[in-house]
């Protein structure tokens, strides 16, 4: 890949970022990271990846400190939050179509995603490990880091 | 290696390459061929595709020497004109997946598997579940988090 086409490349991200994005940074104090940081948001408490692919955007949250493989995409907080996720087909629209549809629900969510994080995000830890020590898709032992986790931090006896 | 493809895709009951004219099944073999990197490599990745970002599947696929899915332009945006971009998975990306598993290589995931709801990627995890393969856990690698997925014994 040349320097090039990766400078184009960050240059559309940051565009993306600052247009649908921006309410982080103006309304929830969060601070810019730049288009080539795996989180481009941050907070004193949370870490946030905005990515795009080349239909859906990504949108995942870590706690500040916690290792990367705890994030969590939004799709399965709110499943967590209301029960479902309002999912689209995003293969039928183009990634700016879906671009906006994805910040529209974290803006109607930003609130509860925000201000409520440390509300929800040990339960929703706890609930995605009870949905995997279920599956038979995973073998035992798997998620013995997520399991530990949990323990540390009195979600399991 | 067109030929490769060709042949190995259409031996598969319920081959979409079959329902082909033949010149357009060895045009998507040669399409496939382009966009499977590092074939012989002992390991797979697979996973969220991020513009930009250092931990991008088909850039840790590169850096990793690990045999992924990636079609350079101007590869990509022929393929989409020729065929349309729905077309992509069942040409090219579940016949990926099909020949990852037949190999039986571990494949790696840059997110969660059981994290991924919607899209190409849960398609691709789906296909390698159906094909046998579990999820044993998380590795670092050069010191990126990745989950392994290999095939049930």
């Amino acid at each position: 890949m040349t320097d090039e086409f990766k400078k184009k490349e960050q240059e559309e991200v940051e565009t993306l970022h600052r247009k649908y994005f921006w309410f982080l940074v103006e309304e929830y104090g969060f601070t810019y990271e730049g288009p080539g940081s795996q989180f481009p948001f941050q907070n004193p408490k949370m870490l946030i990846l905005v990515g795009f692919g080349h239909k859906t955007p990504s949108i995942y949250f870590l706690r500040r400190g916690d290792p990367s493989s705890l994030m969590m995409p939004i799709e399965l907080i709110i499943e967590f939050l209301d029960g479902h996720f309002p999912y689209r087909d995003t293969l039928k629209y183009e990634l700016e179509e879906n671009v906006v549809y994805y910040a529209d629900i974290f803006r109607r969510y930003a609130d509860r995603l925000i201000n409520d994080f440390e509300k929800w995000w040990l339960p929703v830890q706890l609930a995605h490990y009870k949905r995997v020590e279920k599956s038979p898709f995973v073998a035992p032992g798997a998620y013995s880091y997520l399991y530990e986790y949990l323990k540390q931090h009195g979600m399991i006896e | 290696m067109i030929v490769e493809f060709y042949l190995e895709q259409t031996a598969r009951p319920g081959s979409p390459l079959t329902n082909l004219p033949l010149a357009d099944a060895l045009k998507v073999s040669s399409f496939a061929e382009k966009a499977i990197q590092n074939p012989q490599a002992p390991a797979a990745i697979i996973g969220k595709y991020w513009k930009g970002l250092p931990n991008s599947y088909e850039r840790l696929g590169a850096d990793f020497g690990f045999t992924h899915l990636n079609l350079p332009e101007p590869s990509w945006t022929e393929f989409k004109l020729d065929y349309g971009e729905a077309s992509w998975w069942p040409y090219i990306n579940e016949p990926f997946a099909w020949r990852v598993a037949m190999s039986q290589k571990p494949v790696y995931v840059n997110v969660n598997p059981a994290k991924v709801s919607s899209g190409n990627l849960y398609a691709e995890i789906q296909a390698l579940r159906q094909l046998g393969y579990t999820v044993t856990g998380k590795e670092i690698i050069n010191g990126i988090e990745l989950w392994k997925m290999v095939p049930s014994p």
